[in-house]
């Protein structure tokens, strides 16, 4: 069901915000112990929303579309009397006094918080194979991983156990474990969102978003945590999507291929012109978002890194990795960054959208994922940390795992590439 | 190359000479990547106004 069902039904008294709290919390206990999705599971806070939303809706109070429909927020949102981990042992205490900015908007909208979700520690990777909470598992196979590294909330809204959750993403956080689960995975543009109140990773790359079922939830996520005002309706006739003739289709895994090459011919059937577009050095692009991501992390982290025996062996090699990276390094990737911004706007003058796939290959079982699996994992997403444009990634049904399609839109452009995405959504689930 | 365990015991970083051995494959590919880049920055000072 999605949220706008879900909503009409709640107004109907066809169930109650209370109902959707305890159906959700039976949900998430069931599966708990087979996905790790969650962190902490909040029921008391779930029940006590809920009552309010319905006790509002009873009243004739309504909030919007959200009002009484069950979330979650990745282990980074800072929540006032709730442990917020960022996945990790340094702040397994941690007890925010105050909310952010995304929990104050979601109260605000009248949805009902489940709990916190499981992350990669720090929000530092792709695998969430957490050492201190546990992997979080793909609920499609749970010996593979979820991705990350807001693997929990992915596999909260794929699991089905609640209607949409937060994320976050520095380097295809979001999108990557979208792709890998099969739910949709929204980055927006960057700061679109206010990060207000999230533990950072990278503070001029992490963007926060949605996972949602269908492209749909994620406009109305939008619109309730953000200015997202929707400009839609725009048809995929006509529509010129870019399709990069550079590095993004290179070493895909035949499913991706395959699934990547359907959508393309999905789309061109619907109307939708196709331009080969050259995209500014992607591979330059993640080499910069490296030094960068690298730098800041270090930067924001380095008061705790005196507690080395507290962090996973993966994150404490990417920390002491941003230690030895240089200021000026820094300063010129940024320098460069400003650059391959500017290169970029070339890329709109012929195409509204830009497709590619969202990571080149299906999750990889728990336990079995290299460095080398880990940079390429991010290859096809990290470039648009990098340039701040908004992204989506909806999922294409295949004979195995789900393949993430990858949607890139112009700055500010939401609205426009969720009218693609949602124009072959039926499609894809197919 | 750069030499990381010299420049860790420069900067007076805390950063046991092992776990240097470990990443430097990583740095000197992340500088090896990241070099040429820097020369394609303009030496114009018009990026700053």
């Amino acid at each position: 069901m999605t949220i706008e069902e879900t909503a009409a039904k709640l107004r109907s008294r066809k169930v109650s915000a209370v109902e959707l709290a305890k159906e959700s919390l039976s949900r998430i206990r069931e599966q708990q112990p087979r996905l790790n999705a969650f962190i902490t599971i909040t029921e008391e806070v779930a029940l006590e929303q809920a009552r309010r939303a319905d006790d509002e809706l009873g009243r004739g109070i309504d909030r919007g579309p959200l009002h009484g429909i069950p979330y979650a927020l990745k282990d980074l949102f800072e929540t006032r009397g709730i442990r917020t981990t960022a996945g990790s042992k340094i702040f397994a205490d941690y007890v925010p006094e105050t909310d952010c900015a995304v929990y104050r908007k979601l109260s605000q909208a009248g949805a009902v918080l489940m709990g916190k979700t499981g992350m990669h520690e720090l929000a530092y990777g792709i695998t969430n194979e957490n050492s201190h909470y546990g992997a979080v598992r793909n609920p499609r196979d749970p010996s593979r991983i979820s991705g990350g590294s807001s693997g929990g909330s992915a596999a909260a809204v794929a699991g089905d156990m609640v209607f949409f959750a937060m994320g976050t993403d520095t380097g295809g956080s979001i999108r990557i474990p979208a792709a890998f689960c099969g739910c949709v995975g929204l980055k927006p543009t960057f700061a679109r969102v206010d990060r207000t109140g999230v533990i950072p990773l990278s503070s001029s790359m992490d963007h926060v978003g949605p996972f949602t079922r269908t492209v749909r939830d994620a406009e109305l996520v939008m619109q309730a945590i953000s200015d997202y005002v929707p400009d839609r309706g725009r048809s995929i006739t006509g529509c010129r999507i870019g399709v990069p003739a550079n590095m993004f289709q290179d070493r895909l895994s035949p499913t991706v291929s395959t699934a990547f090459e359907r959508a393309l011919g999905q789309a061109a059937k619907l109307g939708a012109q196709f331009v080969p577009v050259t995209l500014p050095d992607p591979e330059a692009l993640n080499t910069i978002a490296r030094i960068i991501l690298l730098s800041e992390a270090s930067a924001f982290l380095e008061p705790w890194l005196t507690r080395r025996a507290e962090f996973g062996v993966d994150v404490l090699a990417l920390l002491e990795q941003g230690r030895l990276v240089s200021a000026t390094d820094y300063v010129n990737a940024q320098r460069l960054r400003r650059l391959y911004k500017n290169r970029w706007r070339s890329v709109w003058k012929h195409a509204d959208v830009v497709f590619t796939p969202t990571v080149a290959f299906e999750p990889p079982p728990i336990g079995q994922v290299d460095a080398e699996v880990r940079l390429s994992a991010t290859r096809l997403v990290r470039p648009f940390n990098a340039l701040g444009l908004p992204a989506v990634s909806i999922p294409l049904n295949t004979n195995s795992f789900p393949v993430g399609l990858q949607i890139v839109g112009r700055r500010l452009g939401e609205s426009g590439i969720l009218d693609v995405a949602e124009a072959l959504e039926a499609w894809s689930q197919q | 190359m750069t030499d990381w365990i010299a420049l860790a015991a420069a900067r007076k970083l805390d950063i046991p000479p092992d776990d240097i051995a470990k990443i430097t494959p990583i740095l000197d590919a992340l500088e090896e990547a990241f070099r040429p880049l820097v020369r394609e920055l303009p030496r114009a000072y018009a990026e700053w106004e």
